[in-house]
């Protein structure tokens, strides 16, 4: 049988902390799925993904969002120095999908999707880093250093392999 | 019986000389026995023999599993069977504890790699699979436990190797050559999964266009709903027709949507289908993230899928990769 959806590593935080970093990351899958789990220190806010250590304005993304109003909303950032990806509360533990597909070629761009919900809202995100590079490591912080991540919030990246 | 200990010190490793056999008071027996050092216990000894050993000041005698205490025998080993693995991957070590020497209180069995030790009073022993990697071989060992003591370990057992659990595997993958292609196409899908999932990059012509079919199905028995942000607004509508929305791409070269498609239940046979996806991409200017959601009025299982663009091809380095999910 194929091993074909793998853990790859778990970090739980034993203290508040502003990052987390998964590195020497395998190149063996297809895709990499980044399961988040926890809360925010201060306050509500999106996630923020790095790729590789790259600071760069390298960055894009869209959101699309709701709160429980009529319609929804959506907003973007060109040219960002970190993927803008859904999502982590303040008040209550909360879980986002990140998923980083074909995340080893060095032919395209990287693509990332992903979801995830706090009490007060919904939201889904599209995220590109213009870089060719195989993905070796993944730092994810709250955006922007909004907040930190509370002690107990668990990271959980997978590694998918198609045949 | 009562056994006295006399005798003189042996002169280095001999043979073990002839027991004596008295009889004394009538009632009694007298067993005179060798005596020395570990270093200078006889040799070629037979299973039976005793040795008084001066080091340990007691009372030796030799087994099948060696010279052992004859006061204070720890149990013998057991006799190793055979490692099995179950559906968490937890291993069961089975074997079969001795039938002579003292009786044993429990048995341990570990692990190598890893000595995770696992300890119960029968066999089998199993031990938890959190402990074990996935397609790491192990074999496994095991010793009885006594009142004053535990035995040598016992022979290994022919390895096992922990796999991934079959909830998600893998069934096939297309990646689009040179020149692009008008459609991708699953077929001959085995029905013996739960769920499907289908993730994908890919860039094409047209954005928010790419369609989805089942079982070469052209008639208009699909219905789809999308809901959208584009960074500026939102935006969600309907498509009832002979395909059904499935995924966004991009268009802009060197850029890739991604999607991941979820068709669930498909091999049911009493429902239709339904189908779910997130989906987006961005091109630092422009892009999507897309929710949508999709049925197929029919109750045949799904055996192919055919993904089409809007218009123009499917761009070269786009991917396709189909997986089946299995429940519990």
């Amino acid at each position: 049988m194929a091993l074909t959806y793998e853990k790859i590593q778990t970090t739980t935080l034993s203290s508040a902390q502003a990052s987390v970093t998964f590195s020497s990351i395998p190149a063996t899958y297809t895709d990499l799925v980044l399961i988040t789990n926890g809360k925010m220190v201060s306050s509500e806010n999106a996630l923020g993904v790095r790729l590789n250590g790259d600071t760069g304005s390298n960055y894009s993304s869209v959101a699309f969002y709701g709160t429980g109003a009529s319609p929804g909303s959506s907003l973007r950032f060109n040219n960002g120095v970190e993927m803008y990806v859904a999502r982590m509360g303040a008040s209550t533990n909360c879980t986002s999908i990140i998923h980083l597909l074909d995340y080893s070629n060095t032919t395209t761009y990287k693509t990332a999707l992903s979801r995830g919900s706090s009490s007060s809202i919904i939201m889904t995100t599209a995220n590109t880093w213009r870089s060719t590079a195989a993905v070796n490591s993944v730092l994810v912080r709250g955006f922007s250093l909004f907040s930190d991540f509370a002690s107990g919030c668990t990271f959980t990246l997978y590694g998918i392999k198609a045949a | 019986m009562v056994v006295r200990l006399s005798g003189t010190q042996p002169q280095g490793p001999k043979q073990l000389e002839t027991l004596e056999n008295k009889t004394v008071d009538g009632t009694q027996n007298t067993v005179r026995v060798n005596r020395g050092t570990t270093a200078n216990r006889p040799i070629g000894p037979v299973i039976g023999d005793l040795y008084y050993n001066t080091e340990l000041k007691d009372l030796e005698q030799y087994t099948e599993d060696g010279w052992m205490l004859v006061a204070k025998q720890v149990p013998r080993v057991p006799a190793i069977g055979s490692a099995t693995l179950d559906g968490s991957n937890n291993a069961s070590v089975s074997f079969t504890p001795s039938a002579y020497g003292q009786p044993a209180s429990s048995y341990t069995v570990q692990s190598n790699p890893g000595s995770f030790t696992a300890t119960g009073s029968s066999s089998p022993i199993s031990i938890s699979g959190s402990n074990l990697e996935v397609g790491t071989p192990y074999t496994f060992r095991v010793r009885s436990v006594g009142s004053y003591g535990q035995s040598a370990y016992s022979a290994y057992t022919s390895s096992v190797t922990p796999i991934t659990m079959g909830s998600y595997e893998s069934i096939q993958t297309v990646t689009v050559g040179a020149g692009g292609s008008s459609s991708i196409n699953f077929t001959s899908i085995p029905l013996t999964y739960t769920h499907l999932q289908i993730r994908v990059i890919s860039r094409g012509a047209q954005v928010a266009t790419n369609f989805m079919r089942f079982n070469g199905d052209t008639n208009s028995n699909y219905s789809s709903h999308y809901m959208f942000g584009d960074g500026t607004y939102v935006n969600s509508g309907t498509l009832n027709s002979d395909k059904m929305y499935a995924f966004f791409s991009t268009t802009v070269g060197g850029f890739f949507g991604g999607a991941i498609i979820d068709i669930l239940d498909y091999a049911n046979t009493n429902k239709y289908k339904t189908i779910r996806s997130l989906s987006g991409g961005d091109e630092n200017a422009a892009g999507y993230a897309e929710f949508l959601s999709g049925s197929w009025r029919n109750t045949n299982a799904i055996t192919s899928i055919t993904l089409v663009p809007g218009s123009g091809n499917i761009a070269e380095y786009s991917r396709f990769a189909l997986y089946g999910i299995k429940g519990a």
